[in-house]
């Protein structure tokens, strides 16, 4: 599997972004601590200009590491089921690659996130001419330089594994943890149903927020856009559950199948990628809004252009929302006008 | 540094193969006035033009427009300097593959909204400048003092708010000055910036230049 294409591209995705965040992060430990704008001497002009550059880098690891992670995704979902004896969906080639697998996922998202926070920093900088701002996006691009290490290093960890890897268990890893004392516990805590109230309820409250965070962004501050973040975070949580224990049946068509991976399927209408897609949305959008009116705050000069980013991303944010809320309903009352009955 | 009009401080140009042809000038170029900026040939008076209209990027020094200093803008804002600057060069720059009038429609090709108003504009300026009957002529067909007019109504033509032109009456006989200066001194009523680069005697004996410099061993000096 190591020869696979998709590992190929992902590693030459990883390399290319690597080299250009190499350079972009030795130009901004360069001029971080000379940075001075009052001054304009030939050193200073000479700064700015590196600091342009930078800015076009930054943007091309992000869109990289995107367009990686989404191979990645396509890989794990998709093309290497083939590969892993025993798989038959993502479960299975994630215990294939190990601890290392689950481990770059989350490192690839929380890098794209802190990027993505980055380009709004840089988005609403590019907004003045004067660049206030030179100081924090430069700071927040290094800042995510050890996650991408880290996650591109767990990546050549995972693929590593799966040379020695054997036959996977697949999902059947799930019901034995569902059957587990933890499991069951959970289980008998929090039921489906209850994970289907939290997820289809939260969403009106998410689109009524991401409304008024549209139509009025300068009443919003950070504090309360912090406070959202945080709430959407565990609203995804509590999304993701519910599509393992609501969705998912109806759209596999069987009683009980808490397996996220399947969804990505071809049987599936890899509806796993709009739905999952559509969670991280969410997330980007939740903290650029945070993001966006933290830097109004703190930087009067870039006040303006904040609040327009915090108004964009409340539209996102209701129209990510709903679209989701549509998208996960969507098996379920269908299943309901086509039998008049729900999955027991 | 807060006057309406363009100025320079502390501005320095550097080739790349070293040696400083602009060295820390500090001048301003107020609106409603025509400048002549003098020196001999090689001096660098066409790099402190493309300086002054955003088209360099200085070694170090600012230039300052309306009080902002735009030379330090990012690239997104510095278009929109260049879009308040009309410039002739001095090799011109016309298109050989399209006709006069196209030529000098060219800057507002990112401005539509007011097509008609332009054309009108654009046609009206090749009248005044002699030019009216040879609107549908490539560049390539017309003498070189045509060339140099059709160029100046390309510069005119967004009625921009500073105006640099670099040896514009090179190519004209002493009939056509007069009315080359004749626009440039309804630019200047208007409000605008006019600063020429000339080693031309007959621009140099012109009333319509209020303030003179020399440019001369990278530096620039007022003009008694």
């Amino acid at each position: 599997m190591t020869g696979h294409p998709l590992v190929l591209a992902i590693w030459l995705l990883d390399l290319t972004a690597g080299a250009i965040y190499l350079a972009a992060g030795l130009r901004l430990l360069a001029l971080l601590p000379r940075w001075l704008p009052e001054q304009s001497d030939r050193d200073q002009l000479v700064r700015e200009r590196s600091l342009a550059l930078v800015i076009y880098q930054g943007r091309w690891v992000l869109g990289l590491q995107i367009v990686a992670l989404a191979a990645l995704v396509v890989g794990i979902g998709n093309s290497w089921v083939a590969h892993v004896p025993g798989a038959m969906c993502g479960t299975g080639v994630l215990q294939a690659l190990g601890p290392a697998g689950p481990q770059t996922l989350l490192l690839r998202l929380l890098t794209i996130l802190l990027l993505y926070c980055w380009q709004v920093v840089a988005a609403i900088d590019d907004q003045r001419p004067d660049m206030p701002l030179a100081l924090v996006h430069g700071r927040l691009l290094l800042l995510a330089a050890p996650l991408f290490l880290f996650a591109t290093w767990r990546f050549g960890q995972a693929m590593g594994a799966v040379q020695s890897q054997g036959p996977v268990s697949c999902c059947a890893v799930l019901y034995a943890q569902a059957a587990s004392p933890g499991g069951q516990a959970m289980g008998a805590m929090i039921s489906a149903r209850t994970w289907a109230a939290l997820c289809f309820g939260g969403v009106p409250p998410i689109i009524v927020w991401g409304w008024f965070q549209w139509r009025r962004p300068g009443r919003i501050g950070p504090l309360s856009t912090g406070l959202a973040a945080g709430l959407l975070l565990l609203w995804i949580g509590g999304a993701v559950m519910a599509l393992k224990t609501t969705t998912a049946p109806y759209l596999l068509e069987v009683l009980a199948h808490p397996c996220p991976w399947c969804l990505f399927l071809r049987e599936q209408g890899r509806a796993g990628f709009a739905l999952f897609g559509l969670l991280a949305i969410v997330a980007a959008e939740g903290a650029a809004g945070f993001t966006s009116a933290l830097i109004g705050r703190r930087h009067p000069t870039a006040a303006a252009p904040a609040v327009a980013r915090v108004g964009l991303a409340g539209r996102r944010l209701w129209l990510a929302g709903l679209l989701f809320a549509i998208l996960a309903a969507a098996p379920v009352l269908l299943w309901r006008l086509r039998f008049g009955g729900w999955l027991r | 540094m807060n006057a309406a009009g363009l100025a320079c401080r502390a501005l320095t140009f550097e080739r790349s193969t070293g040696g400083r042809l602009l060295d820390g000038i500090e001048a301003a170029f107020p609106c409603g006035r025509a400048c002549l900026i003098t020196g001999a040939t090689g001096a660098g008076k066409s790099t402190l033009l493309h300086l002054l209209a955003g088209l360099l990027g200085p070694t170090s020094g600012e230039v300052w427009a309306d009080g902002q200093p735009v030379s330090r803008w990012s690239a997104p804002h510095r278009e929109r300097w260049r879009q308040m600057v009309g410039i002739v060069f001095q090799h011109l720059h016309l298109l050989n593959d399209v006709t006069l009038l196209e030529n000098v429609l060219l800057p507002c090709v990112p401005r539509p909204e007011r097509w008609p108003a332009v054309l009108g504009e654009a046609r009206q300026l090749l009248e005044r400048l002699g030019l009216g009957a040879l609107e549908e002529v490539t560049p390539a067909r017309l003498s070189g003092g045509e060339r140099q007019r059709a160029a100046l109504a390309r510069a005119l033509i967004g009625q921009p708010r500073f105006l640099l032109l670099d040896e514009p009456s090179a190519f004209q006989d002493d009939g056509r000055i007069e009315g080359v200066l004749g626009l440039l001194e309804e630019a200047t009523g208007q409000g605008g910036c006019v600063v020429v680069c000339s080693h031309d005697p007959r621009l140099a004996a012109a009333d319509l230049f209020q303030s003179r410099y020399r440019l001369a061993h990278g530096r620039l000096e007022r003009c008694p």
